[in-house]
């Protein structure tokens, strides 16, 4: 039984998969980056930031002196406070 | 004693063909959004929490029965007895799904189902594998000491669970002819997985929303607000053996980290986000902050 639901569950992935449900967007400009960092800690405000080589991650500096860091998860965004 | 089926059993070729049909659906232009590594996380938590269910679930139907031998009505199993079942059942999941979001020690449980940024029908199967842990078999004990019967129960139990498969979408805006205020719909739901300050704590209905209006804990869905789904501080992973533990990683470093016992027992049994040093994340905290920014100058 576990054998047949492990095969349905990769079956599902693949096929979302498949059908283009696997976006990795990259970072196209700081505004963005401080957008992101924003629009999930509330009561940030971004004033600067710099994104990596790669597009996926950035460092966000708040006008509170924190320090968002901007990580691409899958198609999603995950952002964390460096300090 | 009789053996009764399964709902959820019956329900999952439905569960799968629907999450295909939700799938296609999205990608010929219908509201919503899938990602595979999103997918894979979410339907591992569900095969993996009924592994669970099949580990603990001797031991619950044990309890069950043991409670049943202090029942104060013997209530006999009839279609009466399962409409009134059904609805007390659902109150005593709203109870349990508010402390859910309240207790951290049941929040450490709960959270992996809020773990995803997306909101779809796999959403709905991302669940606990520590349930038992967090004792949340415990809130329907009040049925069996009422008497209704132990299968019953059980049948009911998972009616309410196959109703909250389908309001894990975003392809269904609102309900027709009034049921919005009855039920709970994909939109009070999608609410309920916000983490928009507006949001936060709000909609915990299983099947009836009238629940959540009658105890001052309900958020109608804004056009002018989408919901931002997620947790406040959202997990950077897709394996499920991190996404089932994280919440419990994390009591165990803040108890360590606490000076004094009511910083341990607040670690444990105070609202998320609620530390002994610094400031407070705690819903509340969020929704007042926001407020406070929000609120028109005199």
């Amino acid at each position: 039984m576990i054998f047949v639901s492990i095969l349905g569950i990769l079956t599902l992935v693949m096929f979302a998969r498949a059908i283009g449900f696997a976006r990795s967007p990259l970072l196209t400009d700081t505004a963005e980056a401080s957008r992101i960092a924003e629009a999930q800690m509330p009561g940030f405000h971004g004033v600067d930031a710099a994104i990596d080589d790669s597009g996926r991650s950035a460092l966000v500096r708040g006008s509170d002196g924190r320090t968002a860091r901007v990580r691409g998860h899958g198609d999603r965004w995950v952002v964390e406070v460096e300090r | 004693m009789t053996h009764w089926p399964d709902p959820i059993e019956i329900a999952t070729p439905a569960f799968i063909v629907l999450v295909l049909v939700e799938m296609l659906a999205i990608r010929f232009g219908a509201r919503g959004d899938y990602d595979w590594r999103d997918t894979f996380t979410s339907l591992t938590m569900g095969l993996g929490s009924t592994m669970a269910a099949v580990v603990f679930g001797a031991t619950i139907v044990a309890t069950y029965t043991a409670a049943s031998h202090f029942h104060l009505f013997a209530i006999p199993v009839t279609w009466w007895a399962g409409v009134l079942c059904f609805v007390l059942d659902d109150l005593l999941y709203y109870a349990f799904h508010r402390s859910a979001h309240r207790v951290r020690w049941f929040w450490a449980s709960h959270v992996i189902h809020h773990s995803s940024q997306h909101y779809n029908l796999t959403t709905a199967l991302r669940q606990t594998w520590t349930g038992f842990l967090s004792l949340s078999f415990a809130f329907r004990l009040p049925l069996l000491l009422i008497g209704f019967d132990v299968r019953l129960v059980l049948f009911v139990a998972a009616i309410n669970l196959i109703y909250q498969f389908w309001v894990h979408t975003e392809a269904v805006r609102r309900l027709p002819f009034g049921l919005e205020y009855v039920l709970n719909s994909p939109s009070h739901h999608r609410v309920h997985h916000g983490s928009n300050p507006r949001y936060l704590d709000r909609n915990y209905a299983g099947v009836f929303i009238v629940w959540d209006r009658m105890f001052g804990t309900f958020e109608a869905e804004r056009d002018d607000e989408p919901v931002r789904y997620g947790l406040v501080h959202n997990i950077a992973t897709f394996n499920p053996l991190l996404t089932a533990t994280h919440e419990w990683v994390a009591i165990a470093r803040d108890l360590r980290a606490a000076q004094t016992w009511r910083g341990r027992w607040m670690t444990i049994a105070g609202p998320p986000g609620w530390t002994e040093t610094g400031e407070p994340s705690t819903a509340d905290a969020i929704r007042a902050a926001w407020e406070a920014r929000t609120a028109p100058e005199e």
